[in-house]
């Protein structure tokens, strides 16, 4: 009996070990309607798409919306015919905002899954966690969202990555003719704040170099931790050397906290507020009602007056109701993304990941955005980059700077 | 560089006054029942959010961030009653833990229900006050007063009342305490009780110019420890003095470096600091 | 407790029984997953042997998994010597342990003390790391970290395939769980228990309680930091987050959850934490953060040593007593 006993603590971990084992084959098979056993079939009826959307951790406002514009887009194709005749399915995976966790979903949806192509995740580290995996397993990954070039390859910063492809602009894309229009709109003089980690490194560093190349002035440039919660001694300082533009490079929480300490301080009335991310729509529900007249730049906005946007736009609204405008991030990577691998399996005529690559290299689309081609030698969408201001509890279309296009692979972050 | 001008004074010590509120509200929690309560910065954003909410509903924004305190103050309640208690006796390590599962519910709670965006409460106040010679936010300034008025009453609650006595020889001496007759039981309580509303008054006063996110937590409560660890726990004078450097010395050294160096100094300060004087800069045991 | 000690080693037979089996039937994808199941494991059991053996409390453990993780990343892009790299991660770890304990102790800093200098250093490295964008790739981390290839005894040894790597992990981990195993059971584990109860009797029996407490916290970095550079190779990044607050109170749940002072608690809670999360986040996202802080807080209060003895109480009300039968 005594020995019995002593093995029964190890015999109930087994149990339990063996259970989770159990329980992990089933769960997955149920929620992600793929049942192993007809793998075999489906692939040859469907087409699967891997969605890294970290709808928890810091860049939930991001990955919440990702989810839900893949599944509309999933509702979409398929209520039309799907993919070349057969069904799309969206396999969505929670990344939590993590690179080792995107790494791992990445990997098993590629291998567990079997999905045919990768969109999403939020942040650089996700994205550059998730660029080996995807070309190492010659699976094409389109990411969703803005920021530097990413598109280099693993071996060669000058040359392409064979399946990543950028879907938002670079920060030379957004602000090439944006910062010229601003400095003639309002003066020379520009302060720069961001908050202290590498996207706004990037971004501010362009746009100082803009700025100059444009007779402009830089009369300040600084950075704060993200989790900065006061921010009196930047704004004081801001006031100080009054300049004429106030750049802010300040994406979720701290941009939020900025703009509402600044606007007390009289900021708003004193000069030009815009930036890169700080008054995108994920802040809308934040700083929307405080930001009126602020000028922005993104790739787009929900107002724009073209018949993709329009049938987008009104799908998205009927099914999900929202509260505040419809963003990037919602129409153009993840939406129009999947609007991309829909034309380019079709064109290419098969799922193989080189044919679709190559049919997506040049791809030109109509969508919600606007025109779209994909650059042959860079992968990156060459897209229209529209000037806006927050106006009348929405983006309101002041000009379209035209379709830009990246330089090579200038400011490629892919580690060699 | 203009330093010492009249704006970068009342940054300062507005800076200060708001940290030193939420922190007295721990000094309370850790001081009392050496509890490391991780979900105090949880109060802060339960504070911000209930001010969101009774904004929504028409309330005046005074009255919400009154009302804001004191239903966080119960809500802190709650969480001594429903958790803490347990585990007066079971060690630091156990307190620090349940208190750190209960800040993951209430944000879970709290991004369930509102979502995982941020929220938009607007400022009372929109005016600038002329104050020595200076365009000021009236805001910050009222913000200003109503703390110093808030750290005052503790101060006066603490040292000249009876129940202030009470809280303070249960702090003291627990065991001489009970044997006194005082029942260390309803302090602890209604020290969590007090603590808690503290921290969500600060929450409900910072609403207007700060995000108000289910996370937003976790920065007043690092900082907040790193007030206690600093300034010790003898009075709570020592809470506002840790504030003092913690918050002081930060938004001053922005004046003259980045903001990212200011704070890794500040992380120096505090090891230095734990090193050499353990007790606490402004604490002599 | 000598007993309780051949209790968990049948436990560890059938674990290490388990793992094995995985290798050879579990498909490739989900062993990357196992190995970082098992290397959280190894984290969590090198932190209970300072907290629970020691009573040290650090509340910023990461920091140590993270310069482990950072130098094996950095190093392995610089085509350095695995081996080398992780001997340099454990001992610059070592070092700074011995410089905190060293001061840290000698001033006699309360537990809650000690706990906070641990959370304010991981804090400020994980701001540097952030910060110094050009070593470190800043808040992008260190990408695309291959596999590591290395010669050692005369063999090529390339671990780049997902299987072959999970038996290397399987391997190192193991190694050290018996090392530390072996040093708990042993007179210094002894030592270490006589930290918590009375530092003066270990006096009188020769033993000098800092340098106790110094070689402790130093073993824990040691470990911590060898967790770190064999977790990298596997997510292929090395970034800030592995620094953090939140990596740090996870691993100090799961030994206050598995059961402080027993090693293998801790092991089997990181082990199945991490698991569990993987394949139930994705169903239940919306609320599994809320069950599991539930659970926390349920646990803390309701079962205090940790599951691997709330399992043994459990087992203990179902199995009858010999005695009881004796007569039947």
């Amino acid at each position: 009996m005594k020995k019995i006993s002593r093995f029964l603590p190890a015999i109930l971990a087994v149990s339990l070990v063996f259970s989770g084992c159990g329980a992990k084959q089933s769960d997955s098979t149920q929620s992600k309607e793929t049942s192993s056993g007809d793998q075999a079939a489906q692939s040859a009826d469907t087409i699967k798409i891997g969605v890294l959307a970290p709808t928890t951790g810091f860049m939930s406002t991001h990955g919440e919306v990702i989810k839900l514009s893949a599944e509309l887009a999933e509702e979409l194709i398929n209520n039309d015919g799907g993919i070349a005749g057969k069904k799309v399915k969206m396999i969505i995976e929670d990344d939590k905002s993590d690179p080792s966790v995107a790494t791992e979903k990445a990997k098993q949806l590629i291998n567990k899954d079997k999905v045919n192509f990768l969109i999403g995740t939020g942040s650089s580290a996700e994205t550059l966690a998730v660029v080996p995996v995807a070309e190492q397993s010659k699976v094409p990954f389109i990411y969703s969202l803005d920021g530097e070039c990413k598109t280099c390859s693993l071996s060669d910063k000058n040359q392409k990555s064979k399946y990543i492809f950028a879907s938002g602009p670079t920060p030379q894309m957004l602000l090439d003719k944006f910062l010229p229009s601003m400095m003639n709109k309002f003066g020379k003089k520009v302060y720069f704040v961001g908050a202290d980690y590498v996207f706004p490194h990037f971004m501010n560093d362009i746009a100082e170099k803009i700025v100059k190349d444009n007779g402009g002035e830089v009369v300040g440039s600084e950075y704060a931790p993200t989790d900065t919660t006061d921010y009196s001694p930047i704004i004081n300082r801001v006031k100080k050397a009054d300049p004429d533009i106030l750049f802010l490079t300040l994406p979720g929480t701290s941009g939020v906290t900025f703009v509402k300490q600044a606007r007390q301080f009289g900021i708003f009335e004193k000069m030009a507020v815009t930036g890169s991310a700080t008054f995108d729509t994920e802040a809308y529900s934040a700083i929307g009602q405080i930001s009126d007249s602020v000028y922005v730049v993104n790739r787009y906005t929900d107002l724009l007056d073209n018949s993709e946007n329009k049938k987008f736009v009104e799908a998205y609204k009927a099914k999900y109701n929202p509260k505040y405008p419809i963003g990037p991030t919602a129409s153009s990577g993840t939406y129009g993304v999947v609007m991309a691998i829909k034309a380019a399996v079709e064109k290419a005529g098969s799922t193989d990941p080189d044919k679709v690559v190559v049919a997506l290299e040049g791809l030109k689309l109509n969508l919600p955005q606007g025109e779209v081609e994909i650059d042959k030698e860079n992968h990156v969408f060459n897209q229209h980059i529209y000037m806006m201001q927050i106006k009348d509890n929405d983006y309101q279309l002041v000009e379209d700077l035209g379709i830009t296009k990246h330089p090579g692979f200038e400011g490629c972050s892919v580690g060699q | 560089m203009d330093v010492f001008g009249i704006e970068n004074v009342l940054n300062i010590i507005t800076s200060i006054s708001i940290l030193a509120v939420v922190a007295v509200g721990l000094y309370i929690i850790f001081g009392l029942m050496q509890v490391i309560n991780m979900a105090h910065g949880d109060m802060v954003m339960l504070g911000a959010y209930v001010t969101l909410v009774l904004t929504q509903a028409e309330f005046n924004f005074w009255i919400a961030a009154l009302l804001a305190a004191l239903i966080v103050g119960l809500i802190g309640g709650l969480i001594e009653r429903g958790v803490v208690q347990f585990l007066y006796k079971s060690g630091n390590l156990s307190t620090m833990l349940a208190t750190w599962g209960v800040s993951i519910m209430l944000q879970q709670i709290v991004k369930l229900i509102f979502g995982p965006q941020g929220q938009f409460v607007d400022v009372p106040i929109m005016s600038m006050t002329n104050i020595f010679g200076v365009d000021y936010p009236t805001y910050r300034l009222v913000l200003l007063m109503i703390c110093i008025a808030i750290l005052a009453t503790v101060f006066f609650l603490l040292k000249k009342t009876r129940i202030g006595l009470l809280v303070r020889a249960t702090m003291d001496n627990t065991t001489m305490a009970e044997a006194m007759g005082i029942s260390t039981k309803q302090v602890y309580f209604f020290g969590f009780i007090g603590g808690s509303a503290l921290a969500g008054f600060a929450g409900a006063l910072l609403s207007p110019i700060a995000n108000i996110s289910p996370l937003m937590g976790l920065d007043y409560v690092t900082k907040s420890f790193l007030v206690v660890v600093i300034g010790g726990v003898e009075s709570m004078l020592s809470a506002v003095g840790g504030s003092a450097i913690i918050a002081g010395i930060q938004n001053l050294l922005n004046n003259f470096m980045d903001a990212t160096q200011s704070w890794i100094i500040i992380l120096v300060i505090v090891i230095i600091t734990t090193w050499i004087r353990p007790q606490g800069v402004f604490s002599k045991r | 407790m000598i007993r309780k000690r051949t209790e968990h080693r049948n436990l560890l037979l059938i674990i290490v029984a388990l793992l094995l089996l995985s290798g050879i039937f579990a498909p490739e994808y989900q062993l990357d997953l196992l190995a970082t199941a098992v290397l959280y494991g190894l984290f969590a059991t090198s932190v209970d042997f300072s907290y629970g053996y020691a009573g040290i409390l650090n509340m910023g453990s990461a920091l140590y998994f993270g310069l482990g993780a950072y130098i094996t990343g950095y190093g392995l892009k610089a085509g350095i010597n695995p081996i080398l790299l992780i001997l340099i991660g454990m001992a610059v770890s070592v070092a700074i342990a011995l410089i905190i304990g060293y001061v840290g102790f000698r001033v006699k800093a309360s537990q809650v003390h000690f706990g906070i200098i641990g959370l304010a250093l991981t804090l400020g490295f994980e701001q540097l790391t952030i910060s110094l964008y050009d070593i470190t790739g800043g808040s992008n981390g260190i990408t695309n970290v291959p596999r590591p290839t290395f010669s050692l005894f005369g063999m090529e040894w390339t671990l780049t395939s997902p299987t072959v790597y999970y038996y290397f992990v399987i391997c190192v981990v193991l190694l050290s769980f018996f090392l530390l195993w072996k040093l708990a059971n042993s007179d210094f584990g002894r030592a270490m228990l006589a930290l918590r109860h009375d530092e003066t009797k270990m006096e009188t029996m020769g033993y000098n309680p800092l340098k106790v407490k110094m070689s402790v916290t130093g073993i824990t970095a040691a470990f911590s930091a060898l967790s770190g550079a064999l977790f990298v190779p596997i997510s292929g990044i090395a970034y800030p987050g592995l620094f953090g607050v939140t990596l740090s109170m996870s691993v100090l749940i799961w030994v206050a959850l598995g059961g402080t002072g027993t090693l293998i608690g801790p092991f089997i809670l990181g082990a199945l934490l991490k698991l569990s999360e993987s394949t139930l986040s994705s169903n239940f996202e919306e609320i599994y953060m809320l069950i599991i802080g539930l659970i926390f807080v349920t646990m803390v209060i309701l079962a205090p040593e940790g599951a691997i003895n709330l399992l043994k109480r459990l087992i203990g009300w179902f199995t009858p007593q010999r005695s009881k039968n004796a007569g039947n």
